[in-house]
This record gives structure tokens, sequence and C-alpha cells, in this order.
């Protein structure tokens, strides 16, 4: 496939990935800001800690959605993926995974009296989101490489 | 020179990822011991194209997942030993991934429903579409790494 019909295809599909990632966020938040004072007054006091984590999940969800529509909406404009910014965007989406994968013990930690902290359950906390996390930075790395070739690519034309 | 040093860099990125999926991959197989119960189907409850259903949603469901494992496996392979990211065949294991992601969560919403009679739609779909974003993403680069290798 020819270099231009890629480009045409990779700003379409951007703008539909963006505007799904952009609505989802919206819908996220939403819920959270209706839901979450409901929830606290009619859940009992056990469940309230759950509650808590489930919102500030929600929220740093629909910030990954957010910085997710904010890339493709970058190369929507531009049509080139391989860009300073979007590597730095991987970069903090990958930031955002570390910490949602840390939020259910810290939430533990803030409000229990018991000790919380500790290397094996820090490490079931949030394995998946760690993983996803190294994931990114990979993308974030081979994103990296992509614009060098990018570079080289301009320069030579 | 700094693609190369990149390019290492990327190479273990990848190794260290392949080490970690498989650790992912034992540790969600073990978790299906600690299944929740009300997400099994109790055939005497349902009517017979119910239960034929929902072993056809359960059975794409554990397609998709081994599949898109082996995927996800054979494409940091790959990203681990070859010379570049940018090549057709990552590309495609990419895009396949985004399908497999997608289907497994319309099989596992219709599957939760036909078992629990609730509606539960996860972000697989989600995250299907942005692999499947990143394949062409991934065919962009194969072009100019191309050009990269003819103009040298």
């Amino acid at each position: 496939m020819m270099k231009s019909n890629v480009e045409t295809i990779i700003r379409r599909s951007s703008l539909v990935v963006m505007m799904i990632s952009g609505i989802i966020s919206v819908f996220i938040i939403l819920s959270v800001i209706f839901n979450y004072p409901r929830d606290i007054e009619i859940f009992p006091k056990v469940t309230r800690n759950l509650i808590r984590e489930e919102a500030i999940a929600r929220c740093l969800c629909a910030a990954v959605l957010f910085v997710a529509a904010f890339i493709f909406f970058r190369i929507f404009r531009s049509g080139r993926p391989f860009t300073d910014g979007n590597i730095w965007a991987v970069r903090s989406i990958a930031g955002l995974f570390v910490i949602k994968g840390l939020v259910p013990l810290a939430v533990k930690s803030l409000y229990s009296e018991g000790f919380m902290l500790g290397v094996p359950r820090l490490i079931v906390a949030g394995i998946g989101d760690f993983f996803i996390a190294g994931l990114l930075l990979l993308f974030a790395e081979i994103m990296r490489y992509g614009k060098l070739l990018q570079n080289e690519s301009d320069e030579t034309l | 020179m700094k693609n190369e040093e990149l390019t290492r860099k990327i190479k273990r990125l990848s190794n260290f990822s392949l080490v970690a999926i498989i650790i992912y991959f034992v540790l969600n197989i073990l978790g299906f011991f600690t299944v929740n119960k009300s997400y099994i189907i109790d055939f005497d409850d349902h009517s017979m194209p119910e239960n034929i259903i929902g072993i056809i949603s359960m059975l794409t469901v554990v397609f998709c997942a081994v599949a898109g494992a082996i995927t996800t496996f054979m494409m940091l392979n790959d990203l681990s030993k070859k010379r570049t990211p940018f090549t057709l065949r990552i590309s495609c294991l990419m895009r396949n991934l985004g399908i497999y992601l997608i289907i497994l969560d319309i099989a596992k919403a219709i599957f939760v429903y036909i078992a629990a009679g609730e509606v539960i739609v996860g972000l697989f779909w989600f995250a299907g579409i942005i692999f499947y974003a990143f394949s062409l993403v991934f065919r962009y680069g194969k072009n100019l790494q191309k050009e990269s290798d003819e103009t040298l």
C-alpha cells in the first residue's frame, strides 16, 4: 500500500478512536460525579473504601482515555504518529497505569488502621496495570525509533 | 549510532515484556480457580438455545484469550529478535490481537448476560480498537523503514 494511502487510513481511524475515547471518558466522569455521592450514602460504612477505590480508579481510567483521545487527535490533525508530543503522551499513560495499580493499596493504607504496605501486597495490588504500563513504555520506545525514521525520511525528501 | 541504541533498547524491553506476559498468563490461569460462582451457568435454569449460546460464547472467550496470549507472545518474540519493529508480520499480529480483544469482549458480555442476567461491557473492545489503530501506525512505520533501507 502507498504511504499516502496509509496516512489517510491512519487519519480516519484516529478520528474514530479519538471520538470513542472522548465519549467514553466523558461518560465515566459523569458516572463518577452522579454515582459517588449516592453510593457513599446508600452503602454501609464497610464498603466505603471499595467505593472510594472504584471512584479513583474510574477517574484515572477517564484520564487515560482523555490522553489517548489527545494522542489520536494529534495524529488525525498531522497524519504523523511519530512525534515527540505523542511519545510523551504514551509515557504519561504508562505513568497513569502505574498510579492506577498503586491506588487500591494507597486507599487501603489511608483508611485502615492496620499495616497495609509490603512487597507481596504491592505486587498483587495491580500486576495487570504494571504490565500494561511496561508494554506502553515499550510502545513509546518503538515510537521514538519511528521518529528517527520519520526524520530520516523528511531529510531525504 | 542512535538508531542501533534504540533498537537494542526495544529488544531488551521486549524480552522483559515477554517474561512478564508469561507470568501474567500463569497468574490468570491460577485466577480461574477463584471464579465467582454467580457467573457459572446452571444448565437446568436456562432453555436449550440459551445453554447452547452460553457454551459457544464461553468457548469463544477461551479461544480468544488463548489466541490473544499466543499472538502477544509471538509479537513480543518478533520484536525482541527482528532488526526493526516495523514489519508487516508484527503489524498483522497487532491487528489480529485487536480483533481477538473485540470478539472476546462481545462473547464475554453475552456469556455474563446468560449466566447472571447482567449486562457488563468491559473496555477490552476499546483496547482492541486501539490495537487495530496501532497496527496501521506500524504499517506506516514499515513504509518509513523501507524508505530508510533503500536510501542506505
